[in-house]
């Protein structure tokens, strides 16, 4: 059967598909100063780790958005990052983030007895106001304000041409925001995209499907209450 | 007789045999609404095992990163038990078309 001509899947990124996803990640970089340009061997060790989500077109396998969720130890916290989106206004940015968290959640083990263990942040530049609602309407709150200096700052989040500290704004994926998110999957959404009504198709690792995905979080959301 | 196989002391026939219990187990768990640790841990690694994978290429083809199936297959931060009956079934679809292509 033909793809419906506005057909989305969203997936982990396979390593198959990570020089793609760099060259979609770069150019959209090289635009938007508040995205913080990784190096192509970041992109692809992210892919190979199975911690970069994308969405493509079903038609053409396209890619028309990218984030990732990523760890600098296996014990240290994660990190929500990379959004990147082409198609505006769709509701594919949000339906990614909701998936890139969801499988993260789901296949790590970043609770134990109702509390996070491991937790996923987002780091948002002080001048860049775009991600800001996004977050908090997915359950993240503001936790703390970062001030790096150039030589302090990590890798990530430097500009060549930047001078001066760098100050970052923290949000911190909270419980409240799980359970949202257990509630979104399980009451929501209906496999398309809102407000934009294509289909959106939800690709999980082994056979697993977007039912087992919501049952899952709605048992650690009920644990919470427990 | 069967001969074992090179660089093992297994010889075909057994090796059979392993492949169609471990499918079996794998597809038996497939069904189930929850896998317990232990049987997780192990379908994984008679999976690995009877693919001739290495973990590293275990994991890249079921698409987790090494490190992560590294901990599952030693008991550690296992995947939610809802979502590991999906990850039996790809390991018994596995072993499945590796009996069907010998």
């Amino acid at each position: 059967m033909a793809a419906q001509p506005n057909s989305f899947v969203f997936a982990q990124v396979p390593s198959t598909a990570a020089e793609n996803a760099f060259a979609f990640h770069r150019n959209f970089a090289s635009k938007d100063p508040h995205i913080h340009p990784r190096i192509e061997s970041e992109i692809i060790e992210f892919a190979q780790s199975g911690h970069l989500f994308g969405v493509r077109r079903k038609s053409t396998h396209e890619f028309v958005g990218l984030c990732y969720v990523v760890q600098d130890s296996g014990e240290s916290d994660w990190q929500l990052g990379g959004l990147t989106v082409t198609i505006q206004k769709q509701g594919i940015g949000e339906l990614l983030v909701r998936f890139a968290l969801a499988h993260t959640i789901v296949y790590g083990v970043l609770l134990q007895e109702a509390k996070w263990v491991q937790k996923i942040l987002a780091y948002v530049r002080k001048d860049n106001n775009a991600p800001r609602r996004l977050l908090t309407s997915l359950g993240f709150e503001h936790s703390g304000t970062d001030v790096f200096s150039r030589e302090d700052a990590p890798a990530w989040m430097k500009r060549n041409r930047e001078r001066g500290n760098l100050v970052f704004d923290e949000f911190t994926f909270t419980l409240v925001g799980l359970r949202q998110l257990a509630t979104w999957f399980d009451e929501r959404f209906d496999g398309t995209l809102h407000p934009g009504g294509a289909e959106a198709q939800i690709n999980l690792v082994g056979h697993n499907r977007i039912e087992h995905l919501t049952r899952a979080l709605r048992q650690l959301a009920g644990g919470l209450d427990s | 007789m069967s001969e074992p196989m090179p660089g093992t002391s297994m010889t075909n026939i057994e090796r059979e045999q392993h492949l169609q219990a471990a499918q079996k187990k794998a597809a038996d768990a497939a069904k189930a609404d929850e896998i317990k640790d232990s049987d997780f841990r192990a379908i994984l690694r008679d999976g690995q095992k009877l693919l001739r994978m290495s973990e590293k290429e275990f994991a890249d083809e079921l698409r987790v990163s090494h490190p992560r199936l590294n901990r599952w297959l030693h008991g550690k931060d296992l995947s939610h038990p809802v979502m590991r009956p999906g990850i039996a079934a790809w390991v018994a679809h596995k072993l499945s078309a590796s009996t069907r292509n010998k």
